[in-house]
């Protein structure tokens, strides 16, 4: 997902789903079903590192999707505000899902009052899925306000969410990210983490705990920063994010334990929201403060094409020590669209009617690997569904 | 008396500070008020002024992990009420830490009294110490507590600090002398002020208190600042203060050693002078240092739970300090929304009424920032929450996991 | 100030001595460059090189900065000066070994001339490359600039500094920070902050390029416009510290406005801690916090700490004035020669200035009335009880000079109130092993009258 610009289309899209649901009478509630599983990451140096991730199941009982770092991004429309993550646990240790930023009835799991180790403390946030679970556990929000959301496990999260079980979660008001004030045309996710391959590679070999080599994280030293789960490489591909004329929702996060300051070079934006929470009054810079567990939206509103560095101002620009690297992202903006073409803004962004969604989904169909058995042109809305959990855009993923 | 307590001991004898001599050095200060005005508000106006007496001197405290890592300590105690000639002897290995918490109110006059009992374990050392209201408005150098632009007060002797209180608000206080060294083992603790808004006459409008609260004052409405409209109003406040320790650090103390200043990493992060699990424990935790054959007992040194209790419905005002003398933090309560309505002891608010206080999941805090933050939890499900550290890896003490820079909220269903 | 009582004689006396040696001390507080504006804008000349800088501790380390023209590598690099509106363009010459560059964050179109592609900006190439940047600066305020390429090392090794714009339409007689009143200021300091681990240095000054490890980053060395404390209340351009010409010393009068321009130049967050007073956060990232013109900076948040965030630059109003102290700060009406009783005048006391009042003196400008005459609240301890500060002045009062140990305090010389501005990370407070030092400096306020001195825009050499 590095190289991708995800659109507005779709909420656009899924609120014309909405409005054809809504007229039928049907009730659409968003339901992902999530895989924690071990998964290894190969860094640019050939470095392989063990991780935990999330891989997006179609259903209850197939488990097909892909584990990925960081997890899918899960898109909550924005008119059915209710969502569940069902969760299967494929790791060797408890796990749940939790997203700290929205209200959540919490039913933290201590460990027993005899435990030699810790007894009576929170292992866990909220209620636990086992390892090995055949049937989902459900985590549910209700009401889920529009935003930028992040969801990591919420076990033994100093090892858990640090092994790479987090990801982002999205939802946009039915007008904009949060009101007309913030309709975009163009969006596009920065989702930092970070990578300590020791302790990685204990807790993967079971080094970890009391009375192993690790018995803490408080030695944590990262040395890998990943955007959307890969760091920077010389020659990365830039990422397209709008174009002169357009306005692009930049969604900021940081996974990592360290606080990370994304700069922005040649532009600035309008910070307009902390956590999903929209600032009473957007202000303009170029620097976005991203502490640890922290989700910023900026709007760009770019007056000239070209390329748009952003990166960590606390300097984590390297991978392994190897330089260029690290959290570097190019954002690229496309030269305004010729004047006779000034249309073009409302065909893209305009609704779409079921028609050109079928024809957009058979496209897909032909195209896409692993797609859900479900998801087929006689099941538009399981496609629809399957569109907003992938970001999907019209242009083939790139892997 | 175990060696090293007497030596200390003989030190102070052999400077003269021992004994009866010392003792009657430690002379507090305080003026009655007698002006005539009720300055604070609160009706009585012969009751404005106040007096606090703290002693600064060293002790133990016993970090949160199962070992109980016992840790040496520079800090503050309660000395008030305690009679002058009695103070050497109360303070001696008896600092706490957080140090006490200083609550007052706006329109008072605080006479804050600071006796140097000395450091019993390291008689090699003379430090003189000095209090830092750290945040006070408009301060005079001569009661600011740095030590280069004013004076600080030697072993054995008192000086009396005086703040007219005229901001309401979340500050700290804290030792100012080799800021470094004595913030780094221990001298540090929450202090705040309440608004005069708290003492309105009942039946007073206030167009923002929460609903079902409203639309007037009413006897025992709190209140964070002096907003005008309520909008500050809190049912239940804890101060949460922020900071950590360096074992090697406080253990190349103790042993005097060269201190690593260059080193310095901090490996117990605590919230008010704790980790997690002791956080939530509701008891003054007495140390270990008697059982460890430094002094003849074991002492109430750890006195500030973190514990959060709340009934659904009210809204909690966590004032949130750090005092780290190493890195900033990131506190989120999982579930639970924070409104930010103020920062640096001032109300989040424009010169027009402009509403400047915002909502976030996550406050981040460098030593010396303020924050106040209110839990609404009229939308939260009862149960039990976690307030902690993103810095994740600082949910540790020390080598052990689950711990750290954690504690629990406990909300309690509506009757 | 128009009243003279025995103590303000004191310094007035010390301010004629010394007033030789202070210069226009009305003109700007910060040392900056600024060619001549040309028709086509202005053009600025630099250079990256190599030189050493001095720490405290005793240290010497080997850094790369960006030097003026042909002059000497600076850390920071040299305060660019320019004003809205005009459009700039920054010749860098590369005398380092290993391609350098310019970033300037928060301006909009910058164009890069010569040079090569570099990851984040064009490069010049190691030896003599050029490479020429041109932009032109749309708003007033506060920024920086810094290397774009591998900034992770370049940073660290000096290649950073800080850029005022000025606005394009303050009144003739003010001097303000941005395009309102609310950013009016009488004194403005500047507050570059950065960090260093010097094993980096020393790896680089020897070539070691593959012993450097980022991920070990430790720093130990803090700084303040590239100087540890107590170097930063050297004057600029001291012959001390021929590659750090920038102290900061900042001085203020009670009830003036003091801007103070804070730059997150390194690569650490530092909590600044300003002692005396909350400040007035008016503009962040060189944009006033405004929801409209008109409104001036009416998103301004008070604080006594500022979170000075790497890349972010913050622009803080303060401003003291003993206001609320429940005690005359001027010792008016107090009677220097005796302890205070809190019951004044007693027994003993003297009219020292003969105006028919024991110790009466007027009000000064800016004084709290409400405080006026009121006797200070506590009975100091004695001489021997006490340990005593370099910048205290004896006194307790605002231009009081009194009684001092021999030997102690000093810098002091107009009986000022000198408050700490320090990170508030206090592990940052040292230099190496050593305290105090680092990320620190004192703020004075002098009493009315007294000089308050400064440094010059230099003409640009070239
Ligand atoms: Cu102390
Ligand atoms: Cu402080």
């Amino acid at each position: 997902m590095n190289n991708r610009s995800n659109t507005m289309k779709f909420s656009k899209l899924t609120l014309a789903l909405l409005l054809v649901l809504a007229s039928t009478g049907s009730t659409y509630a968003i339901d992902y079903y999530l895989r924690a599983e071990a998964v290894n990451k190969v860094m640019p140096d050939g470095s392989m590192i063990p991780m935990w991730g999330y891989a997006l199941d179609p259903d209850a009982v197939q488990e097909t999707g892909q584990v990925i770092v960081p997890g899918p991004t899960l898109v909550v429309p924005p008119n059915d505000p209710n969502l569940t993550i069902h969760l299967k646990n494929r790791l060797d240790v408890a796990t749940s899902v939790i997203i700290p930023a929205l209200p959540q009835a919490m039913t933290p799991q201590r460990f027993p009052a005899g435990d030699p180790d810790y007894p009576n403390r929170i292992r866990s946030l909220t209620h636990e899925t086992p390892p090995g679970n055949a049937a989902p556990v459900p985590y549910s929000w209700t009401n889920v306000r529009p935003g930028s959301f992040m969801y990591h496990s919420g076990t033994h999260i100093a090892v858990q969410v640090q092994m790479g079980l987090y990801g982002p979660a999205t939802r946009n008001a039915v007008d904009g990210a949060y009101s007309a004030d913030s309709d975009f045309d163009n969006e596009v996710l920065l989702f930092y983490s970070e990578i300590d391959p020791i302790a990685h590679a204990r807790i993967a070999s079971g080094n970890y705990g009391p009375g192993e080599i690790m018995t803490s994280t408080i030695e944590y030293k990262p040395e890998f920063f990943l955007v959307n789960g890969n760091p920077y490489s010389l020659g990365d591909t830039p990422i397209p994010a709008g174009q002169v004329g357009q306005t692009t929702l930049l969604r900021l996060f940081n996974a990592g334990i360290e606080t990370h300051v994304a700069q922005l070079q040649n532009l600035r934006g309008l910070l307009l929201a902390d956590d999903g929470w929209p600032d009473n009054y957007p202000t303009d810079q170029y620097t976005f403060v991203l502490p640890a567990g922290k989700t910023k939206d900026v709007l760009l509103n770019p007056a000239t094409e070209g390329i748009v560095p952003v990166y960590d101002r606390r300097l984590r620009l390297t991978n392994a020590n190897a330089s260029p690297g690290g959290l570097i992202s190019l954002l690229e903006i496309a030269a305004a669209p010729p004047a006779v073409g000034e249309n073009n803004n409302e065909v893209q962004t305009a609704p779409r009617n079921v028609p050109e969604l079928a024809t957009l989904a058979q496209y897909w169909l032909q195209n896409c690997q692993g797609c859900p058995a479900d998801v087929n042109e006689d099941n538009i809305v399981n496609f629809i569904d399957f569109a907003l959990m992938n970001n999907l855009n019209e242009s083939p993923p790139e892997e | 008396m175990n060696r090293k307590i007497a030596y200390g001991l003989m030190t102070l004898l052999a400077l003269g500070l021992g004994a009866s001599r010392a003792w009657g050095e430690i002379h507090t200060q305080f003026t009655p008020d007698t002006d005539g005005v009720d300055t604070d508000g609160n009706g009585d106006p012969n009751d404005d002024h106040v007096y606090l007496h703290m002693f600064a001197g060293d002790g133990f405290v016993n970090m949160a992990d199962q070992d109980r890592t016992l840790q040496y300590m520079f800090g503050f105690g309660d000395a008030t009420g305690v009679p002058d000639e009695m103070v050497m002897m109360h303070g001696m290995l008896a600092a706490e830490f957080p140090a006490p918490t200083i609550v007052v109110r706006e329109g008072q006059k605080v006479y804050l009294n600071l006796s140097n009992v000395g450091m019993m374990m390291r008689p090699d050392l003379f430090d003189p110490h000095t209090i830092h209201w750290h945040g006070f408005p408009n301060a005079a150098a001569i009661f600011d507590g740095v030590p280069d632009a004013s004076v600080s007060i030697a072993m054995g002797f008192t000086f009396t600090y005086f703040y007219q209180v005229v901001e309401p608000g979340t500050f700290m206080w804290h030792c100012h002398v080799e800021a470094t060294e004595h913030m780094q083992m221990g001298m540090l603790g929450n202090l705040y002020v309440l608004p005069k808004q708290d003492l309105l006459p009942p039946g007073t409008p206030l167009a923002n208190l929460p609903p079902g609260k409203g639309p007037t004052h009413q006897q025992g409405y709190k209140y964070c600042y002096n907003d005008g409209d309520g909008s500050t109003y809190y049912d239940v406040d804890y101060p949460i203060q922020i900071s950590s320790f360096d074992p090697e650090f406080h253990n190349a103390s103790l042993t005097v050693q060269p201190l690593p200043f260059a080193l310095m990493d901090d490996k117990f992060p605590m919230l008010n002078g704790r980790g997690y699990p002791d956080t939530t424990n509701l008891n003054v935790l007495y140390n270990t240092a008697g059982d460890e054959g430094y002094g003849e007992m074991n002492r109430p040194s750890q006195k500030v739970s973190s514990l959060i209790e709340a009934t659904r419905g009210e809204r909690v005002l966590l004032r949130i300090s750090s005092l780290s003398t190493t890195s900033f933090h990131t506190l989120t309560v999982a579930g639970i929304p924070m409104h930010v309505i103020g920062q640096g002891s001032r109300l989040l608010r424009g010169p027009n009424g402009e509403d400047l206080t915002y909502w976030t999941n996550s406050v981040n805090l460098g030593g010396g920032e303020a924050k106040d933050v209110i839990l609404d939890t009229a939308n939260i499900e009862p149960g039990d929450y976690a307030l902690y550290t993103t810095n994740l890896s600082h949910l540790s003490n020390n080598t052990e996991d689950f711990g750290g820079m954690m504690t629990e909220i406990i909300l309690h269903p509506a009757e | 100030m128009n009243t003279v009582s025995i103590r303000t004689r004191t310094y007035l006396l010390l301010a004629a001595l010394i007033a030789c040696i202070l210069a226009n001390a009305a003109q700007a507080m910060i040392m900056t460059i600024r060619p001549a504006a040309t028709p086509g804008g202005l053009e600025f000349n630099l250079s990256a090189k190599q030189g050493y800088i001095l720490t405290p501790d005793g240290g010497a380390y080997y850094m790369w900065g960006y030097a003026n023209g042909d002059g000497l590598m600076q850390y920071p690099g040299p305060t660019l000066e320019f004003n809205q509106g005009e459009t700039v363009t920054i010749h860098l010459t590369n005398q380092l070994d290993v391609p350098v560059s310019m970033v300037f964050p928060g301006q909009l179109n910058v164009t890069a001339g010569g040079g090569t592609a570099g990851v984040l900006t064009n490069e010049a190439a190691p030896a003599g490359g050029m490479v020429s940047y041109t932009f032109t600066a749309t708003h007033a305020g506060t920024y920086h600039y810094h290397s774009g390429t591998n900034p992770e090392l370049q940073i660290e090794m000096g290649l950073f500094g800080a850029i005022i714009v000025r606005p394009d339409n303050q009144p003739a007689e003010e001097t303000w920070a941005y395009n309102h009143v609310d950013s009016q200021y009488d004194y403005e300091y500047l507050f570059l902050m950065s960090e260093m681990d010097p094993t980096i240095h020393e790896k680089a000054e020897c070539g070691m390029w593959d012993q450097i490890d980022m991920n070990e980053y430790w720093p130990v060395l803090w700084f303040i416009n590239g100087r540890c404390a107590p170097d930063v209340m050297l004057p600029d351009n001291t012959p001390l510290l021929p590659h750090q010409p920038y102290s900061c010393r900042p001085q203020v009068h009670p009830n003036e406005r003091m801007l103070m321009r804070l730059i997150g130049g390194g690569r650490d967050l530092h909590p600044f801690h300003h002692h005396g007073n909350n400040a007035l956060q008016i503009a962040r990232d060189g944009r006033l916090l405004s929801s409209s013109p008109a409104l001036g900076a009416n998103l301004a948040v008070s604080d006594f700490t500022q979170a000075a965030a790497p890349g972010m630059t913050l622009d803080c109003i303060f401003t003291w004035t003993g206001k609320g102290l429940g005690w005359d700060v001027y010792g008016h009406e107090q009677d220097i020669d005796n302890e205070p009783t809190g019951d004044f005048p007693g027994p003993g006391d003297v009219d020292h200035n003969e105006n028919g009042s024991v110790d009466n003196v007027d009000p000064v400008a800016g004084e709290d009335m409400e405080d006026h005459g009121k006797p200070f609240p506590v009975q100091l301890p004695d001489n021997k009880a006490l340990a005593f500060g370099a910048t205290y002045s004896g006194s307790p009062f605002l231009g009081a000079m009194g009684d001092l140990p021999p030997g102690e305090g000093g810098m002091n010389m107009f009986g000022g109130m000198m408050f700490m501005w320090h990170s508030h990370n206090e592990k940052e407070m040292v230099n190496y092993d050593i305290f105090p030092g680092g990320l620190m400096t004192m703020m004075f306020v002098e009493p009315p009258g007294a000089p308050i001195g400064g440094a010059h825009t230099m003409p640009m050499g070239q």
